[in-house]
């Protein structure tokens, strides 16, 4: 009899070891790291550099804290200044000259078929073409007479291609782009993937790099109606 | 029977504290070698209760319905077919059938031991 308790135990023991089992049921196998060691000093140096880019960016606020909190009233007012023109720098209210590159889109008629008709530019280009031209270290772009800033948008409508809520003409169209590095902007653009795009609607891209690039100022309005500053506390780290 | 409840919660106890899992992709193997497993240990308790039980059967079942169930799952998931449902519904089906007999010879043990209670109370009484 006392056996037979034992069996019937024992079995229980074994179904509890299966339910338990059950519970602890792995949905998803936990994702291994595969790099190798190579792979992950590469990823290390690039954390660094960025740690670096950040610390540098952090030291000029400083300075710029430290210009403010100085009690000649001179200064003040100078760094103040020098503040709001660069911010209007950046947000493209500035007609900005420098080393660049100047793009020319141009329809390219012996590649079009007869039934194709002229070449359009479509917004769906040239926002790639934008896109790329950030990504490869553009700092200040034109299309046309048209400053692109941060909230430039740009869009089809009725047909024409419109940049800053205006049209802007038919091919050819002229980007100029302000960078640093001019010939390495134009090394990355010559293999791009919108270079691909544009020649198969028919339009082909020329680049020239020049010593004076000039953009136009942004004209359009400024919608900051939408914008708010974020919590701020003082001394946050 | 305590024994038995005792049994299964230090089985889940030990397996849980243990660091051992499989994988999601067994995950209708082994619910249905739960199920095997519970349907030969009720059909044990109930051949307790009747006076029936052999060890021997009782092992040799206890393993041989759940590599069953296990190849069962098996063979439908290779046709495509969900073939463990039929084990399913077998085990399902003997389970309820097995609490049911179990329920009433409990029931039928406890009125017993009523009985002989209330004869013995009356015994010394008449005394």
């Amino acid at each position: 009899m006392k056996k037979q308790t034992l069996i019937l135990a024992l079995a229980a023991f074994f179904i509890g070891v299966m339910i338990s089992m059950h519970l602890s049921i792995e949905e998803k196998t936990p994702e291994r790291d595969t790099r190798d060691l190579w792979e992950i000093r590469t990823a290390l140096l690039e954390e660094q550099e960025r740690q670096q880019t950040l610390q540098d960016e952090l030291n000029e606020l400083q300075n710029v804290q430290a210009d403010y909190e100085d009690n000649v009233y001179g200064t003040q007012i100078q760094t103040l200044r020098k503040q709001i023109s660069e911010l209007q720098d950046q947000a493209g209210l500035t007609e900005m000259t420098g080393q660049g590159v100047e793009l020319k889109l141009v329809a390219d008629f012996q590649q079009a078929d007869e039934t194709e008709g002229f070449p359009e530019l479509t917004s769906e280009l040239l926002n790639r073409l934008i896109n790329e031209l950030n990504v490869y270290g553009a700092k200040h772009l034109a299309v046309g007479d048209e400053r692109i800033v941060n909230h430039t948008a740009i869009r089809d409508v009725l047909g024409s291609v419109y940049v800053n809520q205006r049209p802007i003409r038919d091919l050819p169209v002229t980007v100029r782009v302000l960078t640093d590095e001019p010939e390495r902007l134009i090394n990355y653009m010559e293999v791009s993937q919108s270079m691909n795009d544009l020649a198969i609607h028919n339009i082909a891209l020329t680049m020239a790099e020049k010593q004076a690039v000039t953009v136009p100022r942004f004209t359009g309005d400024l919608a900051l109606e939408y914008v708010d500053v974020t919590d701020y506390e003082e001394g946050d780290e | 029977m305590w024994l038995m409840v005792l049994f299964l919660g230090l089985g889940i106890g030990l397996g849980l504290l243990s660091d051992f899992s499989i994988p999601a992709l067994y995950s209708n193997y082994l619910s249905l070698a739960i199920l095997a497993a519970f349907d030969t240990l009720l059909g044990g308790i109930r051949a307790h209760f009747e006076h029936v039980f052999n060890q021997f059967i009782f092992v040799t079942g206890f393993f041989f319905n759940i590599t069953l169930a296990i190849i069962l799952t098996f063979i439908g998931e290779q046709l495509g077919v969900d073939l463990y449902l039929a084990a399913v519904f077998a085990f399902g089906w003997r389970l309820f059938q097995n609490i049911a007999i179990i329920r009433r010879r409990l029931f039928d043990r406890w009125q017993q031991q009523k009985a002989l209670k209330k004869q013995k109370q009356t015994m010394p009484s008449a005394e």
